[in-house]
């Protein structure tokens, strides 16, 4: 079994499992185009530097790959409609702890990075979960973001989307 | 349309502060220590960089999307992205139309998406906003753009039925294409077609009912070959006002709007220099003009670096009941780029009208002066 260490920002090293990284098209990519995973190299000797993607992070992100081994690897674009995705349980209780928090956000952040299709998707259904059937006011209180908008701007916009009640 | 200004600011407001986070984010890891928000935002949500964003909104349902532009001043403008119009516009009728007699006169059941209005004109256009190919098709929202007392333009966005009682009046040319362009709202339209002119007379009952069915378009050929059909013969003539509106396009059809024989010249120079601003390099305009038209006189109107070529053969082509000449031209201009006229002088049977069908094909290629001659 062949296993490649990868760094996290905080140069903290993780040896993960070749067949687990197949996930991760960034990854893969420079596995494949470094030859990383032929038997004669060392691959030990060359970790993959991941700057972006912080210990605590990678840690889940690998956790997660884990839970999903063997599960078939979107290619291309995702056709899928995507109003139907349904989040399974397990990958509901993975994101739900965090789900308000900076972790989630970071979580999605790495899968864009390191292009985990499944893990983007799956993380961005449930982020958007928790926009349903809430106005404005409420997804801003939810998650904090502050309220840019003047009473004039957020009138012009509320009648811009009038027509959507 | 007060609140398009509005609009504009906000977008306007939206680059200056990409602008601003930016610099900010470069200065503070470069000066600081990573510190829980690298960003300087102090909300998780709005850290995402846009790509993430995108994502999540492309997992929304059509009205999450509309409150998630109420958010905050970055997500607004990341809720107009395109990709996500057809979300946005699913399963929508979106009508222009006047509402002049008791039933207001709408576009039902159509499998495409459109945007469709009438004028006090009699002009009725569809403005397709995307396309849906499914037989489940209902209509759950509608959008009007109606006149006021004022004589002010006003949108009307709403559900379910419609409002019966409006009795408005609507605007006219230049003003009113100008009006729709802002009303637009940067909706991407990529069809545009004119078709069903009433030409300020009552909308029979059969006409209602055939807009019901969506069975609601009537071409050129079909109405010769049909022949039978009241309604073909209104032809509209519009003024050349419209002419800057009818170029932009990959392919045109108002094979019932009839032009001034003068115009085409213009018209076929303005679609030629149009494809300078198109990937497609390719455009096609179907119309009717109001007399025939000569090499010679088409070589007179032509700027300096354009030229005409003249088809010399006339082909006689029988329909039905009546027989079509067909001819044409080829207007070049000097770096090589073509529009192909081809007329076709169709006789129509209600009346003695002799009108002549002009099919304009622009292309981006150099002409082979020997093959379009032959």
């Amino acid at each position: 079994m062949v296993l490649i260490t990868l760094v996290s920002s905080d140069e903290q090293n993780f040896p993960v499992e070749r067949e687990l990284l197949k996930q991760s098209g960034t990854i893969e990519t420079l596995i494949v185009n470094m030859n990383l995973d032929d038997e004669d190299t060392d691959a030990a000797a060359m970790p993959i530097p991941l700057p972006n993607v912080k210990g605590d992070v990678l840690e889940k992100v690998i956790q997660w790959m884990e839970h999903h081994k063997g599960d078939p690897v979107k290619e291309g674009d995702n056709e899928d409609n995507n109003a139907e995705i349904v989040v399974p349980q397990w990958d509901d209780d993975f994101f739900k702890p965090a789900m308000y928090g900076s972790k989630h956000l970071e979580l999605t952040v790495a899968a864009s990075y390191l292009d985990i299709k499944n893990l983007l998707t799956l993380s961005c259904k449930a982020i958007s979960n928790t926009f349903k059937g809430k106005t404005g006011p409420q997804i801003r209180e939810e998650w904090g973001v502050p309220n840019e908008f003047t009473p004039e701007e957020e009138e012009a916009i509320r009648k811009e989307n009038e027509w959507s009640e | 349309m007060s609140f398009n200004i509005g609009l504009l600011l906000l977008y306007l407001r939206f680059f200056r502060n990409r602008n601003r986070l930016t610099s900010i984010k470069n200065n503070e890891i470069k000066d600081k220590p990573e510190n829980e928000d690298r960003f300087n935002v102090n909300d998780f949500f709005s850290r995402l960089p846009d790509l993430c964003i995108d994502e999540i909104f492309k997992r929304l349902l059509r009205k999450d999307i509309f409150n998630m532009s109420m958010v905050s001043s970055r997500f607004f403008p990341l809720t107009n992205e395109k990709s996500l119009d057809e979300i946005k516009w699913e399963k929508g009728s979106l009508a222009f139309y006047k509402v002049r007699f008791k039933f207001p006169f709408i576009a039902i059941g159509l499998i495409t998406m459109k945007i469709a209005f009438l004028t006090a004109n009699g002009y009725h256009f569809r403005l397709a906003v995307d396309r849906l190919n499914r037989p489940d098709y209902d209509i759950k929202f509608d959008y009007g753009i109606l006149m006021n007392e004022n004589g002010e333009l006003i949108e009307k966005k709403r559900n379910g039925p419609f409002n019966r009682d409006d009795e408005v009046d609507f605007p006219y040319d230049a003003e009113f294409f100008s009006n729709l362009s802002m009303m637009l709202n940067g909706h991407a339209v990529n069809e545009i077609e004119i078709f069903y002119p009433i030409l300020n007379e009552p909308i029979s009952e059969q006409g209602r009912q055939r807009e019901r069915k969506g069975d609601n378009l009537i071409y050129f050929n079909s109405c010769l070959v049909n022949g039978d059909d009241d309604d073909i013969t209104h032809f509209f003539r519009p003024s050349q006002s419209i002419l800057p509106y009818l170029i932009g396009y990959d392919e045109l059809g108002v094979t019932n709007m009839i032009l001034d024989r003068n115009w085409l010249v213009p018209l076929c120079m303005m679609a030629i220099d149009s494809l300078d601003q198109t990937t497609n390099k390719k455009c096609r305009l179907d119309f009717v003009i109001d007399g025939e038209i000569t090499g010679d006189e088409i070589s007179l109107q032509l700027r300096p670096n354009y030229e005409v070529f003249e088809k010399d053969e006339r082909k006689i082509i029988r329909y039905f009941q009546c027989s079509v000449v067909n001819y044409g031209y080829v207007i070049k201009r000097a770096d090589g780029r073509i529009a192909k006229i081809e007329i076709i002088n169709y006789e129509l049977i209600q009346s003695d009208n002799l009108v002549h069908g002009i099919s304009v094909k622009v292309e981006d290629r150099d002409v082979d002066r020997s093959e379009d001659e032959n």
